[in-house]
């Protein structure tokens, strides 16, 4: 009796474990038969139903009592997506667009994104129009992408509502959605398209997209596809691009072994149009310059010549040193030339690099890398870091010339004045002009008293075309060549007398180019003694003949005095003999100023 | 009793003590049940069943497989897009590798269906996830035009299942599409800080591919700050050229929100004209303007023609080139407003260019409306196109627009011919032949062009024709029939064109021979180009040999230099070897023993290149 206290305890452990194991072999069969039945549903199904899902099918779809977060918390993309279409296909618009609104509650990213697409192609897929409708309300960078899908989806429910909601889209958009209609719609024939072109207003874009349907088809046969884009019948618009892609797909296709027939195919076409040869050649090398450049070397020598510096150009990008080791190894005219180009290049993409590579630059390329380097710190609006490492450098005893020109030339595009200013300070006399017949112009044009202050304390220059260099030329020149007649006419004015005449030329001929005929006319008159006119016009007259001819004949009767007039009337008849500037009464009203001159 | 009732009561409390417990039991048990199934089987059934032990178990239903398959057939068959996600999704967890493959291949055979590319990707998706390598061959039984898109899916699914073998089998691919793999992998990444994903790309030395993925992640984040996300973007460790597609993608969401005033910010920032004539980033920069363009052309150019003249002039001839090719004809009327005739002139030649590639007989019939300076260079492109494929046309429209004023000119016929001859030079040959006087000098001008192209067609007739000709101050001291022979030096027609030498005029010897000599040199027929010399006079031999020096360029001259004591004599030696020395710039790259070689000939009797 006193032991059965004792047992109880043991036996109540027995009855629960017992009843325990009854129930885990009860949950695992329940579970097991609910399972069943909900993976089976195709056994309630009717196979084949429509794709455009009036009422929610809730009944057995497997996914449809999981958040959305447990729906796509899987590894695979594949049954990511799988999944998460499974999941929205049973979902009614409403919960369409509510699953759309709490998505834009989740922060903004990659899957979030991903998401919202899936939930607007489905949507779309029910009720294009409230897509549509839904689509507005993403940011604006978003819609293009969006609308692509949204129409993919559309163009199969009721293609004339699609094209027809394509049409009153913005611009890009209306682009897009036809793009997703006919990429989608690859059913259709080209006449359908060209019909439904018509209707809707897309024929410009149904030839482009002709065109490089044609291209897509060809592209198991390269040599014939590259063919086909260099006869004329394939749009400008994608004519770079669709190279591009084909001379990607050669080389997936073929290895090493396309780039023979590649080369071949971009000689034959260099002559015609180098520019896009060097773009097919930038394209294929940017994914494998190494493997461009070994195949290149297998060409005959001249040929290599049309390809090397492009190749060398996209190698530089990513592996400057790679680049230039294999520049110093090739033999190639003009290769100081390239050199320099491939540091242009390393410059721009990390000047600061450059620098640190210094000594393993070759000496006589050196000031022209420190000059590179300094230009894209400057541009990059580092002037004070530029300066820093030019005086560091200078004290190292590294020349700076090149450098000094280039910070001064790129400085004075945004600040000329303190680019103006730190050249007076910093230079040398030499140096100092020749950077200030470059800077002062552009001076001019925000400060003109200061420019042609600093331009005037510069020596004269003792020839004619070294004046009409010369900064104070240059400032009054730039000034009218930026519609500032006021400024320039009142900086000619304070120039020293030996640059004045050439100075105003410039004006006179800027004022022609402005339409402004009267003023070039009289300007003479009114700025220059008459012993320099026949200059003067002699100037306009050149250029003259060149932007209005027949604006130079009808004012040759307003020159000052009857010389002018008949010289201004002899060059335009020479000019009329050699390509027949003029009318038959325009070239008779210009002979009577030369008789009424010998006249005289 | 007080102990049986209390026993009683003991016995009841214990009973239902026992049978609580006994009910929690089965309660926690069905509880602990069904969890366990769920988290073994269940939960990986709802959201997964392709588990690919399971699918590779023989106890699996054939009968299911063989209802998978027919669904993935049936909508195979269908050109409008999938019926049902949910049966595929049931349908894909019946299949195994086996069942898989034969779906993909027979996909693949099926001709490119935007409607199907869906279904394409599910099926290699899953079979990438059970069988990558496999998955990987069948890809290249695709069209090409899909493989971009399927290396996507694959290398997609093969960097989640084993990510150093993703890796390493992108690197093993062709340039471009190892680029595509690559990205495919980088975009699956959740955490592309991730160690392992650092020590493989490091290993393969990919590891910038991965900046460029943290960058464009960090810049799309500020997408809606465009000004901070171009500023991030633009100064970032990555190259702007490789982010030409995320840089334009902000600056359109920078212009959308900010107009088009932008495009003088962007312009100023990349590619402003510096006195080296520097255009930096001018290609990114036009990629750029044509988007803005594209859509807005007429806002575009009203803002850049409010910039100063000079960003006028880098500016307007891009963008109305980029209009025209669109809209000519807005383009052209959008050029009135340009201030600088000078700089009208350009564009308007540019733009009329553009017109005439798009509809050269829109052009032409448009040409009285156009201001008169512009009018000879829009008839000379469209006459240019239209002469190629129907010359008789062309020359109709010339006679046609005589009666415009500035329209065309003799220089339209030359253009004409120019252009016939080189699509059909017989008949342009004959034309020209019937329709202009045999003395005249238009007659003169326009058979040279003829001539150059019908000699490669018939080069007996071009030469006869050519030796018939009366001669004209045009033809120049040598006559046609060297122009003939210069035709016909080419790889094709050289040999040709040596077996015609004898048959030209005297006056014509020297320019032919060099034509031919010339063209020997450039083809590595360095031999043949000596012998040509021996029908040569001695002094025609100097003049030869000292003319064709640069044709040996820079990687061949020592092929000449080589060939120094076979040269006919010591003058021409002598002159030869001054030619090569004082030709700086050819770059001929002579090493020191080839020079000091040649200057042993500059006055003095050689020694051979071999015993320097």
């Amino acid at each position: 009796m006193q032991e059965s206290p004792r047992r109880r305890p043991g036996s109540r452990k027995k009855i629960f474990f017992g009843c325990l194991a009854t129930g885990v072999c009860t949950g695992v069969v329940a579970s097991f038969l609910i399972d069943i039945w909900a993976l089976h549903p195709t056994n309630f199904q009717t196979p084949n139903q429509s794709n455009i899902v009036a009422e929610p099918d809730t009944v057995d779809n497997p996914l449809q009592d999981l958040q959305l977060e447990q729906v796509i918390d899987v590894d695979s993309p594949t049954w990511k997506r799988l999944n998460l279409a499974t999941f929205l296909e049973a979902k009614s618009n409403a919960q369409l667009v509510e699953l759309l609104e709490e998505s834009k509650t989740e922060p903004s990213d990659n899957t979030t994104e991903w998401v919202e697409a899936a939930i607007l192609g489905e949507l779309a897929r029910k009720d294009p129009h409230e897509a549509l409708a839904q689509l507005q309300r993403f940011p604006s960078h978003r819609r293009s992408d969006l609308v692509f899908t949204v129409f993919a989806e559309w163009s199969f429910l009721d293609l004339d509502d699609a094209l027809s909601a394509a049409n009153g889209l913005e611009s890009k958009l209306r682009t897009s959605a036809t793009a997703s209609i006919l990429s989608r719609r690859s059913d259709l024939s080209k006449a359908d398209i060209e019909s439904y072109a018509t209707a809707y207003g897309f024929e410009a874009y149904a030839q482009q997209y002709f065109a490089k349907k044609q291209v897509l088809q060809l592209l198991d046969r390269p040599q014939e596809a590259f063919e086909l884009v260099l006869s004329d019948a394939i749009h400008d618009s994608i004519q770079q691009p669709m190279l591009n892609l084909i001379a990607s797909t050669w080389i997936n296709r073929e290895g090493p072994d396309a780039f023979k027939p590649l080369f071949g195919a971009l000689l034959d076409l260099y002559s015609e149009n180098y520019t896009a040869v060097g773009s097919v050649v930038a394209h294929i090398a940017k994914s494998d310059p190494q493997l461009a450049w070994k195949q290149m070397l297998s060409l005959p020598p001249l040929e290599q010549l049309s390809f090397h510096s492009t190749i060398l150009r996209a190698w530089v990008i990513d592996d400057p040193r790679g680049a230039l080791n294999a520049l110093s190894e090739f033999n190639a005219p003009r290769k100081e030339y390239i050199r320099r180009n491939l540091l242009r290049i390393w410059a721009g993409e990390d000047p600061e690099e450059l620098l640190d590579n210094l000594s393993n630059t070759a000496p006589e390329d050196r000031r022209y890398a420190i000059a590179y380097a300094i230009r894209e710190l400057t541009r990059a609006g580092s002037v004070d870091s530029a300066i820093q490492y030019m005086n560091s450098l200078e004290s190292r005893g590294e020349d700076t010339s090149e450098a000094k020109r280039l910070l001064v030339d790129s400085w004075s595009l945004d600040d000329p004045s303190s680019a103006v200013t730190w050249t007076l300070e910093n230079t040398s006399d030499d140096l100092r002009q020749e950077i200030l017949d470059d800077a002062l112009p552009r001076l001019a044009l925000v400060d003109p008293s200061f420019a042609v202050r600093v331009a005037g304390d510069q020596p004269l220059a003792e020839s004619s075309y070294s004046r009409f260099n010369s900064a104070e030329v240059q400032i009054v020149k730039n000034l009218a060549n930026n519609g500032q007649f006021d400024n320039a006419l009142a900086s000619l004015k304070k120039l020293r007398t030996e640059n004045r005449a050439l100075a105003a030329g410039e004006i006179g001929v800027a004022l022609i180019d402005f339409n402004r005929p009267a003023e070039a006319v009289s300007l003479a008159q009114q700025f220059l003694p008459e012993s320099e006119w026949e200059e003067y016009f002699g100037r306009l007259g050149q250029m003259w003949i060149l932007i209005n001819p027949a604006q130079f004949s009808a004012n040759i009767a307003k020159f000052p005095n009857p010389s002018l007039r008949a010289t201004g009337a002899e060059v335009l008849l020479r000019e009329h003999d050699r390509s027949g500037v003029l009318t038959k009464e325009e070239a008779k009203q210009l002979k009577t100023f030369m008789i009424s001159a010998q006249e005289e | 009793m007080p102990m049986p009732l209390k026993q009683s009561k003991r016995d009841l409390s214990n009973r239902t003590r026992n049978a609580i417990l006994g009910a929690a039991g089965l309660l926690l048990g069905a509880c602990i049940g069904g969890l366990t199934y769920f988290l073994l089987v269940g939960y990986g059934n709802v959201l997964n069943l392709g588990d690919s032990s399971a699918k590779n178990s023989p106890n699996r239903g054939a009968e299911g497989a063989l209802a998978a398959k027919s669904v993935f057939e049936e909508s195979m068959k269908d050109s409008e897009p999938l019926v049902s996600f949910q049966e595929l999704r049931n349908g894909l967890q019946e299949l195994d590798v086996n069942e898989l493959l034969p779906l993909v291949e027979q996909s693949a055979a099926i001709e490119n269906s935007a409607a199907i590319a869906e279904l394409q990707s599910l099926l290699l998706g899953e079979l990438a996830r059970l069988d990558p390598v496999e998955a990987l061959n069948t890809i290249w039984s695709f069209p090409s035009v899909q493989w971009n898109d399927l290396l996507v899916v694959v290398f997609g699914e093969w960097s989640i299942v084993d990510l150093d073998q993703a890796v390493r089998s992108a690197m093993s691919l062709n340039g471009p599409a190892r680029e595509t793999a690559v990205q495919a992998i980088l975009a699956k990444q959740e955490d592309l800080s991730n160690p392992a994903l650092l020590r493989v790309t490091s290993e393969e030395g990919i590891d910038q591919a991965v900046v460029e993925q943290v960058r464009a992640g960090e810049a799309m984040a500020l997408i809606d700050q465009p000004r901070l996300a171009w500023n991030l973007l633009l100064h970032d460790d990555v190259s702007n050229k490789h982010q030409t597609e995320l840089l334009i993608q902000v600056a359109e969401e920078w212009m959308r929100q900010d107009g088009v005033e932008v495009v003088g910010l962007l312009y100023n920032e990349l590619c402003r004209r510096d006195n080296e004539f520097y255009l930096k980033d001018w290609g990114l920069f036009e990629s750029i303007l044509a988007s803005a363009v594209e859509h807005e052309p007429q806002r575009v150019f009203d803002f850049v023609l409010t910039m100063q003249v000079e960003d006028q002039q880098e500016l307007a001839p891009s963008l109305l080139s980029l209009w025209s090719q669109r809209d000519p004809r807005e383009a052209f009327a959008a050029t009135a407003k340009i201030e600088s005739a000078l700089l009208r002139a350009r564009v308007e030649s540019l733009v009329t260019m553009n017109w005439a590639n798009k509809d050269s007989r829109d052009l032409l019939n448009n040409i009285a409306q156009l201001p008169r300076n512009s009018r000879k260079s829009a008839v000379s492109s469209a006459i240019g196109n239209l002469a190629q494929d129907t010359p008789m046309e062309a020359l109709e429209w010339i006679r046609t627009l005589q009666h415009v004023t500035d329209a065309v000119d003799e220089e339209t016929e030359h253009l004409l011919v120019q252009v016939w001859s080189r699509s059909d030079p017989v008949s342009a040959m004959e034309w020209v032949r019937s329709n202009t006087a045999s003395d005249s000098t238009k007659r003169a001008r326009m058979i040279q062009w003829a001539l150059r192209e019908y000699a490669l067609v018939n080069p007996e007739k071009a030469l006869s024709a050519a030796l018939e000709e009366v001669p004209h101050r045009w033809h120049g001291m040598t006559g046609l029939e060297s122009l003939v022979i210069d035709s016909l030096a080419g790889p094709r027609n050289v040999d040709k064109a040596i077996e015609m030498l004898p048959r030209v005029r005297e006056s014509a010897v020297g320019a032919s021979y060099y034509a031919v000599g010339y063209a020997l040199v450039q083809f590595n027929r360095w031999d043949d180009a000596l012998a040509l010399a021996e029908n040569l006079t001695s002094d025609k031999q100097l003049e030869y040999f000292t003319r064709i020096v640069p044709a040996w360029g820079p990687f061949n001259i020592k092929e000449l230099i080589d060939r120094f004591p076979l040269l006919p004599s010591e003058e021409i030696r002598s002159a030869t070897a001054r030619s090569i020395l004082s030709n700086t710039w050819m770059d001929f790259e002579l090493t020191e023993d080839q020079t000091a070689y040649l200057k042993t000939f500059e006055e003095s009797e050689p020694t051979t290149a071999s015993e320097q």
